[in-house]
């Protein structure tokens, strides 16, 4: 049975039904990285005043070496395909 | 300065608790707030049976389920989900049509994403103990 996401998202329960973002779920992944650069800078840096910008600068890092890596790959795949 | 197996153990009670007992305030608020949202958006997306426990404390049980050691290293929060992921509510389970305790699990992307968000939470925590006790073990320098 095929549901829309208007109909997934009645059904949704906080905690006890997955977010209805099966078409989005690679979005999810820009909070994960500013959370992981926010802690990761809030524990190296010396001064805390550090940290805002710092973590600014390593979350862009890791969503461009994400986007780099995903378009190596789906290059790498295409080449394979037409072979 | 508290001893430095307190602190770490307080920033696994709560984390960013371990940084606020050596003085570190901003530094254990900024932390502890934000490995809690990540782990709070790993249940929301996924469903509080992201978190899915071993059924034992022997090795293979233990291995069977690698995601929960990251989750647990979060806090007790984990142990809390754990519990309630068995034993809130009922659900219909979709193989055999029975009625089952707790919430049911999540699948595919949804599932996999929640899980990665609560066990990066909990990795997270791991470093930020280290750092903290490490702290305390040399009056709060690094």
């Amino acid at each position: 049975m095929l549901f829309t996401l208007a109909e997934a998202g009645k059904a949704f329960e906080l905690f006890r039904q997955p977010l209805p973002v099966w078409d989005y779920w690679y979005l999810l992944l820009i909070p994960l990285c500013l959370g992981v650069s926010v802690v990761y800078k809030a524990i190296k840096c010396r001064e805390m005043k550090q940290v805002p910008r710092e973590a600014a600068v390593i979350f862009i890092m890791i969503l461009l070496g994400m986007a780099l890596a995903g378009a190596v790959l789906l290059a790498l795949v295409r080449v394979m395909e037409k072979r | 300065m508290p001893p430095p197996p307190l602190v770490a153990l307080a920033g696994w009670v709560l984390p960013g608790l371990g940084y606020w007992l050596i003085g570190q305030r901003l530094r254990g608020f900024v932390i502890g707030v934000s490995i809690l949202l990540l782990y709070l958006a790993g249940l929301i997306i996924g469903g509080m049976h992201v978190i899915d426990a071993p059924t034992g404390l022997t090795m293979p049980l233990i291995f069977a389920k690698p995601w929960f050691i990251g989750q647990v290293l979060a806090g007790p929060v984990t142990l809390g989900c754990s519990y309630m992921a068995n034993n809130w509510g009922t659900y219909i389970d979709p193989g055999t049509l029975r009625q089952m305790t707790g919430v049911a699990l999540s699948h595919s992307r949804v599932n996999e994403i929640g899980v990665l968000y609560t066990a990066v939470a909990g990795m997270l925590n791991l470093m930020a103990i280290i750092d903290c006790s490490y702290r305390a073990s040399n009056e709060g320098a690094r």
